[in-house]
């Protein structure tokens, strides 16, 4: 019995070691044979493909028909754009683009594999083929859309600029923090931010923290954001705080110096800056009083630099390093301070240079 | 006698029979993780290998990375591991990051040659240094590169290898931190591929993320960087090849896609600084420090529900240099016996726990029976052979046939792992390639395996008498001169 059970274990064994390795053998002969066909086609057209891409000559030499052929444009394509800044008149490569790729990745959207269909995407991204978008909107909703496929839809409709955007994302699982940042940098611009700004309470908590992190990554200024963000540093909840604090240090304006030397008063008299978790909040108040250097604002980055967090006490010295009477401080809290802590990382300071770190 | 005899033989039949159910089991287990592997690399297979990661690439949201590289006496490869993170064309894509190089008490001119090499001035303040407060072993200077500020060199106190990634801890300012060996060489995207998952991935915190490794002997590399991957014609390093595809690319992504895996290969991983810092850092008095501290992150993530994951992904890749020497390999592939055993043991309360639910009842039983106690098993497999034989009591077309059925299955899992690297990563394109994988995977079970059960087994036993090794030194030539 056991020796029959060894002998067909030994069989299935082999006929799958065999299969293996034969489609494996084939495999390799087929992608060798892809590769030599890829190079072949593209050393033939080469001199026609720069000249179209560097000269504005024309295509008709090298017309994509099949699979290689693409794959071979794609490459020389993605790189040229992803290398070159184009500039004036680029509409010989739209035309290109839109007769030949357009229809190619609208099959590719349609295959049944996922890694074709992503691959289809991230052309469509690099080649901003904006003439896709019904298809896209289309393939949202069908069976086969995975969630990666759906992440990067949603980025390529804010590249588009689509309008409905939100409402189209509103069934959908909330995105990872970084594609949420990437998508908010693409759908607000100086012209749209009041318009998020006045239904910011609307917004999902991290729809909202998306926005303050465009808004300092494009350095959005406008007087609604502002008061926005001054009055966000009252807020509840203790992730908007830390990052309406940190847009703001970012931004370098403050509405008014009192209000907030109020506010970083009440801050300190509630006892909420005494717990560990509100580290990132008083950094990031550090950050900002090094952003915006007052004079008034030196006695409390002198506290600060005594706080019982590194990360607090390196930022209120890199913010003072910034005053220009900064190394002087620094200096004599090196020496005076009565925190050991505080007169170390003065005097690591006083040698570091707050525009290389 | 007779009687005694009878009971003797009795015995023997009972533990050959739970040795085949083993097997069986062993046979069940292996081909359940290739299918899980299989699943998830062939939905990959054929997505475009730069694409994905040019948005991470050009992103100011990419969290940036500190990349700590322990290094004891490795004269030999440093200044290429050090070049393929920093310069030329071999700059890494990163957008952010910075190197720390923490020389454990090197023996030889591993420091001397780093300061040369890159300018490395002293850096006077050393306050920064214990901001992350894990305790090690004195430190004896800082170092920041006059040429490339975001290179330093830590000279300590030799103290081990997990002690030299506590100070590079220490010293990380970044989220995240990378742990790569001396000897290391990593192409230039592997760290945007690396951390892909983590920047990327929406439902669960992710604790570490592991890449993956190859070996670099036979590579043909240039100003550290691997121009074209290439086989060894070592058969020991073809050996290595061949294992290293199997237990990364078939064990670990099988492994991880359950969140099962307890171990990140310390050539190359990374790391949430924060949660390394809130579980203590690197155990210092270990020496598998790797797996112990993906198998502490597991437990805390379990006890305290941080609800997080730790995953493995095959196209980041790293290559490391293999030991060409019996001599070298012994001693690593002891090292690696013990650490296996230190760590389990270490958390041994995990085993079979239902508080840690699949790490407790599935991760660590693998690990145990399977990693630890399979060569035992197999060593006691092949010693009543032997006794048998000496016995004339083998039933040699049985003994043939199940010998055969472990040539054929092991080669059938090592060409299931070529074929995973196929769909993957293709880096060995030949025709000859294939068959010369194939040859060496059957002639595995003839020579390699037993070499490997047998310095196992002495690893076990030297396990008993308690014996240490220190870092593992091993005789280099540098993989990316």
């Amino acid at each position: 019995m056991t020796f029959v059970l060894v002998f067909l274990l030994t069989a299935v064994s082999l006929a799958l070691l065999a299969t293996i390795y034969f489609y494996l053998l084939i495999r390799k002969w087929v992608n060798i044979r892809e590769r030599n066909k890829r190079k072949k086609w593209y050393d033939e057209h080469s001199r026609a493909i720069d000249a179209f891409l560097f000269a504005g000559g024309s295509a008709d030499s090298f017309v994509p028909r099949k699979k290689h052929h693409f794959e071979a444009l794609e490459n020389t394509f993605g790189d040229f754009l992803s290398n070159v800044r184009v500039e004036g008149d680029f509409s010989h490569f739209n035309d290109v683009m839109e007769r030949y790729f357009v229809p190619w990745y609208r099959e590719q959207l349609r295959s049944r594999s996922w890694s074709e269909r992503m691959n289809a995407l991230y052309f469509i991204h690099r080649f901003r083929l904006a003439s896709m978008q019904p298809e896209l909107i289309r393939h949202l909703s069908g069976k086969s859309c995975s969630e990666e496929e759906k992440h990067e839809i949603f980025l390529l409709l804010a590249d588009f600029g689509y309008e409905g955007l939100p409402d189209l994302m509103g069934g959908s699982r909330e995105l990872p923090t970084f594609l949420l940042n990437e998508l908010m940098c693409r759908i607000v611009s100086q012209d749209k931010i009041d318009e998020y700004v006045e239904r910011f309470e609307d917004l999902s908590a991290p729809w909202q923290s998306a926005l303050l992190e465009a808004a300092r990554e494009l350095h959005l200024r406008t007087d609604k954001l502002q008061e926005l963000l001054e009055r966000l540093m009252s807020s509840d909840r203790p992730e908007l705080r830390v990052k309406a604090l940190k847009t703001l240090a970012a931004l370098g304006h403050l509405s008014s110096i009192e209000a907030f030397l109020n506010w970083l008063e009440t801050s300190k008299k509630s006892g909420e800056w005494d717990r560990p978790q509100s580290a990132g909040e008083k950094l990031m108040a550090a950050r900002l009083m090094g952003s915006i250097r007052r004079e008034r604002f030196l006695p409390h980055l002198q506290e600060l630099i005594g706080d019982s967090a590194y990360g607090v006490r390196a930022e209120a010295a890199r913010s003072l390093r910034q005053y220009s009477q900064g190394k002087r401080m620094l200096s004599e809290l090196s020496v005076n301070h009565p925190d050991a802590y505080a007169r170390s990382i003065a005097q690591e300071w006083i040698e570091r240079n707050p525009d290389h770190e | 006698m007779n009687e005694l005899t009878e009971i003797i033989r009795s015995i023997f039949l009972i533990v050959n029979k739970l040795i085949f159910v083993y097997f069986i089991l062993l046979c069940g287990f292996y081909l359940f993780l290739f299918l899980l592997s299989y699943s998830r690399l062939k939905r990959e297979w054929g997505l475009h290998k730069i694409e994905p990661y040019k948005r991470m690439k050009s992103s100011s949201f990419t969290p940036p990375l500190s990349i700590i590289v322990p290094a004891y006496n490795e004269e030999a490869g440093v200044i290429g591991t050090i070049l393929s993170l920093i310069t030329g064309s071999g700059r890494l894509d990163y957008p952010e990051y910075e190197v720390i190089v923490v020389n454990d008490g090197s023996k030889d001119e591993t420091l001397a040659r780093v300061i040369e090499r890159f300018k490395m001035a002293p850096v006077r303040n050393k306050v920064h240094l214990k901001r992350n407060g894990i305790e090690t072993k004195p430190v004896k200077e800082v170092y920041q590169s006059e040429i490339y500020p975001y290179l330093y060199i830590v000279d300590k106190a030799n103290g081990g290898k997990a002690d030299a990634l506590n100070v590079g801890i220490n010293l990380a300012k970044y989220p995240y931190f990378a742990s790569i060996d001396g000897d290391t060489v990593l192409e230039p995207d592997s760290f945007l591929k690396i951390m892909k998952p983590i920047v990327e991935h929406a439902d669960d915190e992710i604790l570490a993320v592991g890449g993956n490794v190859l070996i670099a002997n036979g590579n043909r590399s240039a100003k550290g960087q691997v121009q074209e991957a290439k086989l060894s014609r070592k058969p020991i390093v073809m050996m290595q090849s061949i294992e290293y595809m199997r237990a990364f690319l078939m064990g670990r992504i099988g492994l991880s896609s359950r969140n099962l895996l307890l171990v990140i290969s310390g050539a190359f991983g990374v790391f949430r600084t924060q949660r390394v810092i809130q579980a203590g850092g690197y155990k210092a008095d270990t020496i598998g420090e790797d797996m112990e501290l993906v198998v502490r992150l597991h437990r805390l993530n379990r006890e305290l529900k941080w609800g997080a994951r730790i995953e493995y992904v095959a196209d980041p890749i790293c290559y490391t240099e293999a030991p060409e020497a019996l001599k070298y390999l012994y001693r690593q592939r002891t090292r690696w016996h013990r650490g296996l055993f230190e760590s389990l043991w270490t958390h041994r309360r995990m085993m079979m726990n239902p508080k840690y639910g699949a790490i407790g009842f599935v991760a660590m039983p693998f690990y145990f029976f399977v990693e630890f106690l399979g060569p035992l098993v197999e060593f006691f497999g092949y010693a009543t052979f032997v006794v048998d034989l000496l016995l004339d009591r083998v039933f040699l077309q049985y003994a043939g046939m199940l010998f055969a059925l472990m040539v054929i299955y092991g080669s059938f899992l090592s060409m299931g792992a070529v074929l995973l690297e196929e769909w993957r990563l293709s880096k060995y394109q030949k025709i000859s390639d294939l068959n010369r994988l194939l040859l060496y995977a059957l002639s595995e079970a003839f020579w390699y395996r037993p070499l490997m059960t047998v310095w196992r087994v002495v690893a076990t036993i030297s396990i008993l008498f308690r014996r240490r090794q220190g870092w593992g030194e091993m005789k280099r030539k540098g993989v990316s001169a």
